[in-house]
């Protein structure tokens, strides 16, 4: 290597300990910012697949924040049922309760045919036990590990003691943590008699899905069809989601800029002389701004490489880690990969912004006056 | 005035007329009304003991520093402007300062490839251009040591083939032999005299010792911040 590529190196080289740390300052970003992002994507993932299973559309109560609170009354399900172009409707009760040592337990409250219960493998039971005998539960085959419990044996959820009916498995951590109560039962437990948190619709024709939206919001002015997509979109709760997760990622890079700011400003103070020879010798001031961000990316792509290795270890530490019972289910996107290698270095150039004009702007007489 | 100068070159390679130069707000005049024409192939001193102002008319009149009043003229270029003072330093002038000013943690073929770096040549060139340089001033065995482990003559062995790399027409020296004892500094010296006329450059010394000066083909004395021709 020659030119100003050795220089870059060697300068890093020369001190190692600045330069891992702006390294790791960079690579802690990164992992924080890749940990928080796949996760609540992930976590998002999962919950519109318990969603869409099966499913075109999700009806929901109009202006909810949240679809814990939404009240689909069972009634307008029949409606529902009864419009032309709709093939199947499955409505669904959630609710959230404690169970020993366990401070969160989602429940699902589901019809007999429900598609999430189909497509479900049955480890133990039988889905043709679903609903057939009262205070019976269902449970996922996570919830069943942590619950230490087994078909046929009582179970403490809530308030209530339940006979496990059957252990199934799903792909959906969140199923799969969870407990499965046939949706009437689910409303007595949870004194909601009577309705459903929300609707998952399949349409016969879905190049008439926009009919169908209008003829929701026309027929029941209290509830609102959204697609899949809209849904993931305009569901505020995911939306806090991933605002939450970029701000706080950009804040971690923030931290990381400001170490390779000092970093490049230490590098560029303790060789004032040395650039000033540099410039003697005829580099221009672009050349020597180069020099400073050029040792500003090295440092950017060393630690967004750490970070990443740091990140994607801890996912994986997170997705097998028991306690967290399959709720995190990290989604590594590779455009999410890219946006945050691009994000770290514009990060790490703009923090060598001042020490690379710095750089350029030195006098060789002046800063060579003294020898 | 023209970036490209006339080929058939001025008679003066360096025109100064008038230079006036002081630090701390005017505070500290340390060039009072100099000036100096310095002809193509003549070997200049600069003499005068410390703080006489050699250095810094050196610096002026070699685009190192810009004067507070005055006017100078470089092989036709006004460094003064940006531009042609980076053209100058590139391809037309060397320099040589009393510390090497050499890059410690690089060998001495990477501190020689910095000036070929800055001018664009071609890795071919600049090695070959290294190759001969090195074997001229006998470091060709040292070519990929660091700097940090050669003795103070051989880094300023290294110093001057470094100003020389680029082949320039001018050589500004800065006391060179400042830092060398006294055997050391005449080797040096004469190396660098040697060298100098094998390429044909003109050299401009800032030198206290009157041994070097008298080698010179003519000498100025700088006297507080003026110029007394000898």
């Amino acid at each position: 290597m020659t030119g100003i590529g050795k220089l870059i190196f060697v300068n890093i080289r020369r001190h190692r300990v600045r330069a891992l740390i702006s390294v790791a300052g960079i690579s802690f970003g990164v992992a924080a910012m890749l940990t928080i992002i796949s996760v609540v994507l992930g976590a998002i993932g999962m919950f519109q697949n318990i969603l869409s299973t099966e499913s075109n559309l999700v009806v929901f109560e109009r202006n909810v924040s949240d679809l814990f609170f939404s009240s689909v009354p069972m009634d307008e399900v029949g409606e529902l049922r009864a419009l032309p172009n709709v093939e199947t409707v499955a409505p669904m009760l959630v609710g959230i309760v404690q169970s020993a040592d366990h401070p969160i337990i989602t429940c699902f409250g589901v019809e007999e045919s429900d598609p999430r219960i189909a497509k479900a493998k049955w480890l133990s039971g039988d889905r043709a036990s679903f609903s057939k005998e009262p205070k019976r539960v269902f449970l996922g085959a996570r919830a069943a590990d942590f619950m230490k419990v087994s078909v046929g044996e009582k179970v403490q959820i809530g308030k209530g003691e339940f006979e496990v009916g059957g252990i199934l498995q799903t792909k959906n951590g969140f199923e799969d943590g969870g407990v499965f109560m046939p949706l009437d039962l689910a409303q007595d437990y949870f004194h909601r008699e009577n309705i459903a948190s929300l609707a998952t619709v399949k349409l016969k024709d879905t190049s008439a899905t926009a009919a169908f939206k209008a003829e929701v919001t026309r027929r029941f002015p209290s509830l609102m069809a959204l697609e899949d997509k809209e849904f993931n979109q305009s569901y505020s709760q995911f939306r806090i989601l991933k605002v939450t997760a970029w701000a706080v990622g950009i804040c971690s890079f923030l931290l990381g800029g400001l170490g390779v700011a000092n970093t490049m400003l230490m590098s560029v103070f303790s060789r004032v002389r040395e650039i000033a020879v540099l410039r003697v010798c005829g580099f221009s001031k672009w050349q020597v701004a180069v020099l400073v961000f050029g040792e500003a990316a090295v440092l950017a792509v060393l630690g967004v490489a750490a970070g990443f290795a740091i990140g994607v270890g801890g996912l994986e530490v997170m997705n097998a880690a028991p306690q967290l019972q399959g709720y995190v289910q990290a989604v590594i996107r590779l455009d999410i990969l890219g946006a945050i290698a691009v994000i770290a270095l514009i990060t790490a150039v703009a923090g060598a912004l001042y020490p690379a004009w710095f750089a350029s702007k030195i006098q060789p007489a002046e800063a060579l006056r003294f020898e | 005035m023209s970036m490209v100068p006339d080929p058939s070159g001025p008679e003066w390679v360096i025109e100064a007329h008038g230079l006036w130069k002081s630090y701390d707000r005017g505070r500290i005049p340390v060039i009072q009304g100099v000036d100096i024409q310095i002809q193509r192939g003549e070997m200049v001193a600069l003499w005068g003991s410390s703080g006489s102002g050699k250095s810094t008319l050196l610096h002026l009149i070699s685009g190192l520093d810009v004067p507070d009043r005055g006017t100078v003229s470089i092989l036709g270029y006004n460094p003064l402007r940006e531009k042609e003072r980076l053209r100058l330093r590139r391809h037309h002038v060397g320099f040589v300062f009393q510390l090497h000013n050499l890059i410690p943690d690089l060998t001495v073929e990477e501190n020689l490839n910095i000036p070929a770096t800055a001018a664009g040549q071609s890795r071919s060139a600049a090695a070959e251009r290294v190759r001969l340089l090195t074997a001229e001033v006998g470091l060709s065995h040292r070519l990929n040591h660091r700097i940090q482990d050669l003795s103070g003559g051989e880094r300023q062995r290294t110093s001057i083939c470094r100003a020389l790399m680029n082949k320039p027409a001018l050589v500004f020296a800065d006391e060179p032999t400042g830092s060398l004892d006294e055997d050391t500094a005449a080797a040096v010296f004469d190396l660098l005299c040697r060298l100098v006329a094998q390429e044909g450059a003109t050299v401009i010394l800032a030198t206290h010792e009157r041994r070097f000066m008298e080698r010179c083909h003519r000498a100025v004395r700088m006297q507080h911040g003026r110029a007394v021709q000898l």
